[in-house]
């Protein structure tokens, strides 16, 4: 019988809850094997843990102590609201917070459309008083050649 | 008086009954929690609770299985319940010791010098391995294995208590052992 196999049964070996035959293989392959005799002894202590002689006892305050523990322990309030609401609740906030950062995100890019905007009308505006002021430098030659025209005339007429 | 009576007294808050039954079956109800905990202290603590919930659920009881059933199939679910909300304390307390907390968590409280030969034992590492080993496995296949091996329980009675069929507790027992020993196996081979 190979180590592998006789891991696979080790547990149901301690138990004695294997074939006759299949009890007396495992118990041969242990005497013989120094690691899987190993295993097996480190897992019968660990089974021992449930063995009935360990088992614990309740004193003889046992009651009283359960008495004064129902004393302090006071009714527990239940919420308001029944527990299978819990996860409605839960379904709803989600949904109330998306919708809350959907409307931050549409107001978020509401205001920095209305950014641009102000930068375009901010740039028709210069690009008017650009012109205006080109206008106002074209304007002035005019002027100053009536101006000239009519100190001409003058001097004609003079 | 016959365990029918006890428990129709206690549906009526008789604390005389109540009492009764408390030490008729506190060895039995503080052993099977045992059997699943493995520390005296939380065996103690949680059996009380299972006896808690008898006195306030008497009325519920409908005479069907014998009381002792009834007393063990809350014993094992109360017991397996404590592990699990143990092991989510365990959680977050090692969440606390990453946040630099400076409360000491409550297994460090237990170890007093002057331990008793009982909690020695359950310090033993072999024992340690069976636990570990333990909580690896499946709520049903845990609550078998254990009535059966600790509690030395029949595959008929831990039927009743789990309410499945008598074939299933083979199958949940078997396949819990196999569980079982690959875990111990494996955690030999490695120290």
């Amino acid at each position: 019988m190979k180590c592998k196999a006789v891991h696979k049964q080790l547990i149901f070996f301690i138990d004695n809850e294997l074939e006759a035959g299949l009890q007396q293989q495992v118990e041969n392959h242990l005497q013989s094997c120094k690691s899987c005799r190993r295993a097996y002894e480190k897992m019968k202590e660990s089974y021992a843990l449930w063995d009935k002689a360990n088992g614990i006892k309740a004193d003889n305050f046992y009651y009283t102590r359960l008495k004064a523990k129902m004393q302090n322990q006071a009714p527990t309030a239940r919420p308001s609201h029944p527990r299978v609401l819990s996860p409605l609740l839960i379904a709803a906030s989600i949904v109330v917070g998306v919708f809350i950062g959907f409307l931050i995100g549409i107001s978020a890019s509401q205001s920095s459309a209305t950014v641009a905007q102000q930068q375009q009308r901010m740039e028709q505006v210069q690009m008017y008083a650009d012109n205006f002021y080109l206008y106002e430098i074209e304007q002035e030659p005019i002027e100053s050649a009536l101006l000239k025209g009519e100190i001409q005339d003058n001097e004609k007429d003079n | 008086m016959t365990d029918k009576e006890i428990i129709e007294k206690i549906a009526k808050k008789d604390e005389e009954a109540f009492r009764l039954l408390v030490e008729k079956h506190k060895d039995m109800v503080v052993n099977v929690c045992y059997g699943f905990l493995h520390k005296r202290e939380d065996a103690l603590d949680v059996s009380q609770e299972v006896f808690i919930q008898v006195f306030r659920s008497a009325e519920r009881f409908r005479h069907e299985a014998k009381l002792s059933t009834w007393l063990y199939r809350i014993a094992a679910n109360r017991s397996l319940n404590f592990l699990r909300s143990k092991k989510r304390n365990a959680i977050l307390n090692s969440l606390d010791v990453l946040f630099e907390s400076n409360d000491s968590p409550p297994e460090t409280r237990l170890e007093a010098p002057e331990r008793s030969a009982q909690e020695a034992l359950e310090q033993r590492e072999e024992i340690k391995v069976l636990r570990k080993a333990l909580a690896t496995l499946p709520k049903k296949q845990r609550m078998a294995l254990t009535l059966h091996k600790y509690q030395e329980l029949s595959y008929q009675e831990i039927a009743e208590i789990m309410e499945v069929s008598v074939s299933n507790v083979g199958v949940l027992i078997k396949r819990g052992k196999e569980k079982l020993q690959k875990k111990m196996l494996k955690f030999y081979e490695k120290n």
